[in-house]
Formats: structure tokens, C-alpha cells, sequence
């Protein structure tokens, strides 16, 4: 009998040690941060893989109130959903104008597409100025403008257009000819009133992707704020850009916390880097494969994505904090 | 031409041995007295006196005995025949009693004669191997030759016959001795009922049973069947020693009627399961029920813990009957319902229930005659139930594939 332990001993401490998933099981990981869900594709009414394209911010108004809007794109007319931060739904609405566009309009009300929302949620929306809603356009909250990018003819322009005049400035072409790119997220982060924006290398159209931040430097808020406005573009000075290298990825994040990548291959992770040196901070392991509209909010405290599965919306602790 | 007469006899031979009573009061010892590791070479030279011619080939022989009997592996000495062994040597009758003398006096239980003359030109010779206890012949080679270079080759080979003759009989003789003490039986089965053959010994009492006498030959093989209420009968072949010991006796199997233990596996490493299987088919048939309760925690910062409890409900068999196996495997299927209750207090909704069915699972298993040792390798599919968190598929750990271990000891009953 002591060798049939010491067998079973060993057996155990071989499991434990070479897959390292103490605390892992079938569920799903993201039950162990789970901070709210909601049955979206009930509201629906539709099964839950046939939802279509969704698109899922946490946005804060002018007045500091958050919702989370979530815009849901279908054969029929498109929807926008409002709900609280604990996911209880405040508000949907159905028009043909609504876009993947989530952002905050100049008067501070929320903007889906070139609707005005007013976070008042007995107010109805309103049809306004078109944001230059493309499917990469990038809401930079606190400033006037939207971020975008277009390709030219030899490269990538960084664009930002302003949401009163809806006129479009080119912020920058970015690094250097030949390299083309998607935008990914735009966040203004912190006092520093550092601009970053995610960029997806589209050149080689391999796994080989590229993210990185071009941190716009300015004197202080008020600068950046007239620079987004276009109307200082000439004399900003000073475009530098921290890279992070990441194979097999095509979404990514920016938060207070980090900028944060989704990275397939070998199992889906989502994996955390530094702001400021782009070095790996920490990752998890997710199962992506029925997840939709990943969304991280800009003060990294949450994240959400819809669950094809479940149809659920799900709201969930980021594991750093 | 060359003449020979090779003798090998048996133990029926040595027993018929005469007593000279010229020899009486030389006394003889019994086997037990005697070094069976020691033989005594003695040499007898027949006819003319001791020439020089036949005093050279006299030693040759009792060398060559000396060198083939230490190669046999017995500490072998020559000594020279005094007294009254002296006034008998001229006798090949005698030499039963010569040796007995000869191994009394020496201590050695075998005595080798080198008895050698020479006739005209023919040189003739007679090795014989004695058991000293008995005086029994245990092996000898006659040879004559041409009295020259020759014949040394074939003494050498003559001495080596002896002894191999000498060696054979020994074994056989050995091979053939009855025990002379009662078998002691020793056993963790008090209360088992023992058979040798299909002769009832007694039963093993305080962890032992001395069986009747019989006169089993050393050496020899018997079938000896334990038998006890609940538990499988046990057969197992034994040899008979010469030395008299114990014969310890394998332990029975327990007819396993009920099972009942604990595991620990992956997929749930922070937790733990009990089981409990019902066999309608004594270690055959089984029906199982077992309940796990783990946390599934990823010990960061964020996460909370996500308690589940699953109760899995099952059945198996062993495709390869065998109640006495230590290694045995077993398969069968099962189903399984998991309640999941999430710590996290803004988790909506914080309870689940999930379905999940087992096609297939694997033991393999190590036992004892009460316990076993259990090693698991199960297959879920979650049916995909609206009131849980799982999604219709097969289920894997870590999105690493289905690597459900575990690993847990049974205590039968």
C-alpha cells in the first residue's frame, strides 16, 4: 500500500505541476468576475448567436453621469440600448441612424451614429450633425473631437474630426510611408493629457501585428483640447509612440490601468501592458469564441462583452484590480 | 583397449550400506554432525609395492579429484589413511566403512577413495565419492590404460565423471527427502478455513495454523486453498523448504459488496469528492454516486471565489473479471448535475444548474484486499441547460481539453 500512495502522490503532484491550472475548471472564467449580466438577446427577441453587429461603451457625460450603451446592428431598424452601471436597462431605442459610433456629443449628451441621446432618458433622441461615424471612429472623451484614421496614398493619416463643425484635420501620418493602419481605441487619460490611440499594422496581412501609443504631447488640457479642435495643428510638436509587438491580435484597449490586447493562438488570452514602457503586465485566459463586442472601460475598473452563447451581456471585474 | 565401469547409485544404494565390525569403534555421526561443505580425498594403492611409476599416477588421480571436487564447490582436503582405516583400504568392499571412519575422524560428510595399481603395462584405477554419513556411494568411475603419458588425460577426465555422478546423486537424494516437521501456516485471515490439496488443515487462528503432519518432499510444490465467509478463495502454489519455516499465505480479496472513499482531481484542485459504489455483482458490477464540492478561484486580484457542488451518478463494470487482480480497469457512464453559487455579491444571477452526461469513464485501479487506489479519466458533455452556465458541449478544463483526473483510494466492504 505505501507504493500505491506514493504512486498516487506522485500522479498528483505531476498533474498539479505541469498544467498549472489550480482553481481552473469547465465554467467559464469570467463567472469569477462577474458584476452584472443581461439578458440581451431576450429583450431582442432572437436567438442568441443571432445577434448581429454590436458595439458596447461605458460612456460618462458632460455632467459626469455613466451609462453603458450598447448598439446593436441588424437586418431591421438598429438598436441602442442604455442601461445602468449594474446593467438594468434604462432605455432602448430603435432608428436606422444609429451607428457603431458610441461617443458623447458636444453638448454633452451621448451619440450613437449621429443621434443625440440625452442621458435624460424621457427625453428622445435627436438626428444631429454627422461625427464622421465610420466603422473606426473613436469618441475622444473631455475634447471636441472624434479620432479616426484613413488610409492615403501612402500610408495611414491619424484624423480627428471636430463634432461641432464636423470638419476632419489630420493629426498625424504616423511613423512612415507604406504602413497602414486601423485605430482601435482613443482615450485621454489621466492629467497628463496624454492621447493614445491603438493602430493595427493592416500592411502584411499576417499575424504580425503592431500597437502602438502616439503620445501627443501638449502644455497642458486647454492646448490639447484647441489641438483636437484643429486649430492649432500646424504647431503641435513632438509625436513619439511606445510599440508593443503582439502576434495574432486584432483588438485591443486603452485604459488608466493599461492597455490591454486580445491575442489569440494556443487558446485566447487578453493580456495587460504598461502604458508608459509597453512591457506585459499579466493576461488571462478567455474563451473567445462566442464572445462579441469586447469593450474595457477607460478607468479600468470593468469590462464587457456579449456571450453568444447565453445571449447575455455581461459585465465583469477586470483581474487586476 | 581401455575398460571402463562407471557407477552412480542412488539413495536407496547408500541406505543398504554394511557396517564392517572391524570399524565399529571407529564410531559414525549422523548428516547433522558433519560439514556438508567439506570433502576428504584418500588414497589406496593396490599391488606391487608402490612403485614410483604407480606412486605418479596415484597422484595425479587424488589431484585431479581434489581440483574437480573444490570445483563442485566443497572445501576438499587430502589425508593419509592411518591405524585400522590403514588395514581395510586394501579392500574395495570396505570402503563404505572407510569412508564413515574416515568422516568421523575428519569431520568432512564426503569422502573421495583414489584407489589405483598397477598390472604389467596397464595402469587400472577406481574413483568413488562416499557420503560419509551413511556410507552410501554417491558416485564413482573404473578406468584402465597403457601405463603412460596417455592414461593422465584420462584419469582427469575419470575424476571428473565422479564427481558429476557424485553431484547428481546428491541433488536427487535431496530432492527426494521428506520434511520432518508439521507445516506452520501463517495468515491475515483469522477464521480462514485451509486446504492442502483437498485436505482440510484447520482454520488460521491468531494468524496462524500448524497443518497435521505429511511427509511432503523438500522441494516439492503444494496447492494450498484459503477459504473464508465474504471474502473470494484464494489458491496459491507453495514450495516445501527443508528449513522449516512458515509459509505465509497470501491475503484473501473481500467480496466487495459496498465501496466507499474519497478523490481529488484535476478540474476541481481546490476541492475534494466522496464516492460510494454499490456492487449487485460482487467486484464486478457497481453502481456509483459521488459528490464533489470545489471553488474555482484564480487568485487575482478581481476574481471571487465560484463555488460548485456535483453530484454524479453512475455505472461500471470490469471487462476483465479477475476478484484476486491487484491491477484491475473498469468503465462505465454517468450524469451528472452541478449547482453553482457565485461569492461575488453583484453577480446576477449568482445560482446555476447544470446537466451534464458521461458517456464514457476509465479506472484504473490498484487493490488491496480492502482498499484500492483509483485513478479516473471521465468524459462530460454539458447538455447546455438554461439554468446553468454552461454551453451545450463537451467540457475541458482551462480550454486545455478534457483532462478529468483524479485520483482517490476505496475502502471495500
Amino acid at each position: 500500500m505505501p507504493r500505491a500512495i506514493l504512486l498516487a502522490a506522485m500522479m498528483t503532484a505531476l498533474a498539479t505541476v505541469s498544467c498549472g491550472f489550480i482553481g481552473s475548471d469547465m465554467f467559464p472564467r469570467e463567472l469569477q468576475y462577474a458584476a452584472g449580466s443581461y439578458d440581451l438577446a431576450e429583450d431582442l427577441g432572437v436567438e442568441p448567436a443571432e445577434v448581429g453587429e454590436l458595439r458596447v461603451e461605458r460612456l460618462t457625460n458632460s455632467d459626469g453621469v455613466s451609462r453603458v450603451a450598447v448598439y446593436v446592428g441588424g437586418s431591421a431598424a438598429n438598436s441602442l440600448y442604455i442601461l445602468d452601471d449594474d446593467l438594468s436597462l434604462l432605455r432602448s431605442y430603435s432608428q436606422d441612424s444609429f451607428s457603431r459610433f458610441l461617443g458623447i456629443d458636444q453638448s454633452g449628451d451621448f451619440a450613437c451614429g449621429t443621434v443625440f441621446v440625452p442621458y435624460d432618458t424621457s427625453v428622445d433622441p435627436t438626428v444631429g450633425v454627422n461625427l464622421g461615424c465610420d466603422e473606426g471612429s473613436f469618441d475622444v472623451v473631455g475634447t471636441s473631437s472624434v479620432l479616426y484614421s484613413s488610409d492615403g496614398a501612402s500610408g495611414t493619416v491619424l484624423n480627428a474630426r471636430n463634432k461641432i463643425s464636423s470638419t476632419a484635420y489630420a493629426v498625424d501620418s504616423l511613423v512612415s510611408s507604406g504602413y497602414y493602419f486601423n485605430t482601435l481605441d482613443s482615450s485621454l487619460i489621466g492629467e497628463t493629457d496624454r492621447l493614445f490611440a491603438l493602430l493595427r499594422d493592416r500592411s502584411s496581412g499576417s499575424s504580425m501585428l503592431a500597437i502602438g501609443f502616439p503620445d501627443i504631447y501638449v502644455d497642458h488640457a486647454t492646448m490639447l483640447t484647441t489641438v483636437l479642435n484643429g486649430a492649432q495643428i500646424d504647431t503641435m510638436t513632438g509625436v513619439s509612440y511606445t510599440w508593443i509587438y503582439v502576434d495574432n491580435t486584432d483588438s485591443g484597449w486603452i485604459t488608466a490601468d493599461g492597455v490591454v490586447a486580445l491575442v489569440h493562438g494556443n487558446g485566447s488570452r487578453l493580456i495587460r501592458f504598461d502604458l508608459t514602457s509597453g512591457e506585459e503586465l499579466d493576461s488571462i485566459r478567455i474563451d473567445s469564441e462566442w464572445m462579441q463586442g469586447i469593450s474595457f472601460e477607460d478607468g479600468g475598473a470593468y469590462w464587457y462583452f456579449y456571450d453568444r452563447q447565453s445571449g447575455r451581456l455581461n459585465k465583469l471585474r477586470t483581474w487586476w484590480r | 583397449m581401455h575398460s571402463r565401469n562407471h557407477v552412480a547409485l542412488g539413495l536407496s544404494a547408500c541406505l543398504l550400506a554394511a557396517v564392517t565390525p572391524a570399524l565399529a569403534d571407529e564410531g559414525s555421526v549422523g548428516a547433522e554432525a558433519l560439514d556438508s561443505s567439506r570433502a576428504i580425498v584418500v588414497s589406496v594403492v593396490e599391488g606391487e609395492e608402490a612403485s614410483g611409476m604407480t606412486a605418479r599416477f596415484a597422484e595425479t588421480l587424488v589431484s585431479a579429484l581434489v581440483r574437480e571436487t573444490e570445483a563442485a564447490g566443497f572445501q576438499t582436503a587430502r589425508e593419509p589413511l592411518e591405524g585400522a582405516q590403514a588395514s581395510v583400504a586394501g579392500s574395495e568392499a570396505a570402503e563404505p566403512d572407510l569412508s564413515r571412519a574416515v568422516a568421523s575422524s575428519s569431520g568432512a560428510r564426503w569422502v573421495i577413495v583414489a584407489r589405483s595399481r598397477v598390472e604389467g603395462s596397464r595402469i587400472l584405477w577406481r574413483a568413488s565419492f562416499y557420503d560419509g554419513a551413511s556410507g552410501g556411494l554417491m558416485g564413482a568411475d573404473a578406468f584402465s590404460a597403457y601405463a603412460g603419458l596417455s592414461a593422465l588425460s584420462l584419469i582427469e577426465g575419470s575424476a571428473k565423471k565422479t564427481v558429476q555422478s557424485a553431484m547428481l546423486t546428491i541433488s536427487e537424494a535431496e530432492s527426494t527427502t521428506p520434511i520432518d516437521y508439521r507445516i506452520e501456516l501463517k495468515s491475515s485471515d483469522d477464521g480462514a478455513a485451509v486446504s492442502i490439496g483437498d485436505v482440510l488443515m484447520g482454520e488460521i487462528a491468531d494468524g496462524s495454523l500448524e497443518a497435521p503432519y505429511f511427509p511432503f518432499v523438500v522441494g516439492g510444490t503444494v496447492a494450498i486453498e484459503s477459504r473464508k465467509e465474504g471474502y473470494w478463495p484464494r489458491r496459491q502454489v507453495m514450495n516445501i523448504a527443508a528449513d522449516g519455516k512458515p509459509i505465509v499465505l497470501k491475503p484473501l480479496f473481500r467480496k466487495t459488496k459496498i465501496a466507499f472513499g474519497g478523490n481529488y482531481g484535476t478540474g476541481r484542485m481546490l476541492g475534494l469528492a466522496g464516492s460510494f459504489r454499490w456492487y449487485p455483482l460482487s467486484d464486478l458490477i457497481y453502481l456509483r454516486a459521488e459528490d464533489s464540492l470545489w471553488a474555482a478561484y484564480d487568485f487575482s486580484a478581481g476574481a471571487r471565489p465560484v463555488l460548485h457542488d456535483e453530484l454524479r451518478i453512475g455505472a461500471g463494470a470490469y471487462p476483465l473479471f479477475d476478484p484476486a487482480a491487484k491491477f484491475r480497469a473498469s468503465v462505465g457512464l454517468c450524469a451528472s448535475v452541478i449547482g453553482t453559487f457565485l461569492t461575488s455579491a453583484d453577480a446576477r444571477p449568482r445560482f446555476g444548474l447544470d446537466v451534464c452526461v458521461e458517456p464514457l469513464f476509465l479506472t484504473l485501479e490498484w487493490h488491496g484486499p480492502t482498499w484500492a487506489i483509483v485513478f479516473e479519466s471521465r468524459f462530460p458533455y454539458s447538455v447546455g441547460a438554461s439554468t446553468g452556465f454552461l454551453p451545450r458541449e463537451w467540457l475541458s478544463v482551462n480550454n486545455s481539453g478534457p483532462i478529468f483526473f483524479s485520483v482517490g483510494i476505496l475502502f471495500k466492504r
